[in-house]
């Protein structure tokens, strides 16, 4: 169901005017557009605080996670029907 | 002297199947679908959330994901995320913590709101409780569903909440009660089991009704202190208040894992184990307790005659084959020293090195520092092993907890612990909220 992915990724992000939300990631070669951010939620590593988007297309689930600290965005897992 | 009616407003707010809401809310392809929430993603592996999709097909909480299969075929599983489930609640909790000053957070799902004083009656509170719940929809997530139940008491909102699922509302008064009452089987309140219903039963009672109409002082004998507070909340008298989280102190810490046979072939049980202790010591710690005493609790794999080693192993009772025991300190600690100690040693009395299928720490007896100084004792040697000994541990644990705080729970740790890898993950129980953070939108 879901797979562990743990890569780098590239994003264009929206700063909205009380969130902020990934619109488009570049995962190898293919760009990924964010049809809905569906949860947000932060996790604490250390001190380093995690915020992890659970976002969607028409047929996957996707798990972002963005580092404050080093200002990384990382795909986590991604969720296949 | 009975305790008169209680004229309190107060209300449970229960979320619905809310591990399993929880994950389908963050993947919108799992809605509508059966899902199971599992502690781990193994044939044996306890189902912890069922979707509301799944309980209607037949699946339960407490089944193996194999018997859950076997009920609900096209049901899909996922493992449980408890930062993700203490982030969603926190934010739900927030938002009632804007509705009164005093709520008690009961369980990860589940809080009650003493709204007395806030709102003039139950109708001016279920409106506002409608509007925190359509906060939780537009907030948190759209998929979230919240029961809620208002009534003069604890043990009535609560009941009033268990009616009406999912996302239901409603208000017990003293009006209701009997009607209220009259509708639900004697298990449908809490606090009563199969146990306690084949007692009433055996004393002619087989309704809720029955046993509110039942004198209190045949109860009293029947069942002691504890037939009293049944009669009491049947008949919507309080004495139990609303609790904020300062005051409730917790009465136990502890950790347990159902260990997979590979940590016993590669010999990291004990690595497993001091992990367990250390976690609880930790969380202990960042409630500023000390631990009087240590339970260990160990649980021994069946010896199976013609069966392979990775044989299906019962986790319905892990003592069936196992031993507990618990040591009082000398001196109540919060160092990890004292304590992993203590554990390892009395898992060492229990325990001779056989294949073990489930470990578990217990810390209790807390008492809180009285920071007073140690007195120095008469000989410089016995001063020097004493009072410098026991310092140097609790700095030593203090200094580690600072470096974990800093870089993470793995940053830093006892040698034993090398080996334990990604066993005993991070896990979350349905009481365990006593420690949550409330947060608010990152």
């Amino acid at each position: 169901m879901y797979s562990n992915v743990a890569e780098p990724i590239e994003v264009l992000a929206a700063f909205r005017r009380d969130r902020a939300e990934p619109m488009t990631f570049k995962w190898g070669n293919r760009y990924y557009q964010v049809k809905k951010v569906n949860m947000v939620h932060a996790e604490r590593r250390g001190r380093e605080k995690v915020v992890i988007f659970s976002v969607s297309d028409d047929a996957n689930a996707y798990r972002l996670s963005f580092s404050t600290e080093t200002l990384r965005w990382n795909l986590d897992e991604m969720a296949s029907l | 002297m009975l305790p008169p009616p209680s004229k309190k407003l107060i209300a449970h707010a229960d979320m619905n199947s809310y591990f399993a809401s929880v994950e389908q809310q963050a993947n919108p392809h799992l809605r509508g679908r059966p899902l199971g929430v599992c502690a781990y993603l193994h044939r044996q592996g306890c189902v912890i959330a069922a979707s509301i999709e799944a309980k209607r097909m037949g699946m339960k909480v407490g089944m193996s994901m194999e018997e859950a299969k076997a009920s609900c075929p096209s049901a899909v599983f996922v493992q449980n995320d408890p930062p993700k489930y203490r982030a969603v609640t926190s934010r739900v909790f927030s938002i009632f913590h804007e509705l009164t000053d005093r709520v008690e957070h009961y369980s990860i799902d589940e809080a009650f709101l003493d709204l007395t004083g806030w709102y003039r009656d139950a109708g001016e509170a279920a409106w506002a409780l409608t509007r925190a719940r359509t906060r939780i929809r537009d907030e948190v997530g759209e998929w979230l569903r919240c029961s809620i139940g208002i009534a003069p008491t604890r043990f009535l909102a609560k009941t009033a909440s268990d009616i009406e699922k999912p996302n239901g509302l409603v208000i017990i008064d003293y009006g209701n009660l009997d009607d209220i009452l009259s509708k639900l089987e004697l298990e449908d309140v809490c606090g009563i089991g199969p146990r306690i219903r084949k007692r009433l039963e055996r004393a002619g009672i087989r309704t809720l009704l029955e046993l509110k109409r039942y004198p209190v002082a045949n109860l009293i004998r029947l069942f002691g202190v504890y037939g009293f507070y049944l009669w009491c909340r049947l008949h919507g008298m309080e004495f139990e208040k609303v609790r904020t989280g300062e005051e409730i102190p917790p009465k136990s810490i502890g950790h347990s894992y159902c260990v997979p046979d590979r940590v016993n072939r590669e010999h990291r049980a004990v690595a497993v184990f001091t992990r367990l202790v250390e976690r609880a010591a930790r969380r202990m710690r960042r409630q500023g307790l000390l631990a009087g005493t240590v339970s260990v609790a160990v649980g021994f794999r069946p010896i199976l005659r013609g069966a392979s080693a990775t044989a299906p192993i019962s986790f319905t009772n892990p003592y069936d084959e196992g031993a507990s025991d618990w040591v009082r300190l000398d001196e109540p600690a919060a160092d990890s020293f004292t304590l992993v100690g203590a554990a390892c040693d009395l898992l060492r009395e229990m325990w001779s090195g056989e294949r073990v299928n489930f470990l578990a720490v217990t810390l209790s007896e807390f008492s809180e520092p009285t920071n007073q100084g140690r007195l120095p004792s008469f000989s410089p040697e016995s001063r020097l092993r004493e009072g410098g000994e026991h310092d140097r541990k609790r700095l030593a644990s203090h200094a580690a907890d600072l470096i974990r705080d800093r870089y993470g729970d793995e940053a830093i740790m006892f040698g034993s612990m090398v080996g334990a890898d990604d066993h005993a993950p991070d896990r979350i129980g349905y009481r365990k909220v006593g420690d949550l953070e409330l947060t608010f939108l990152p």
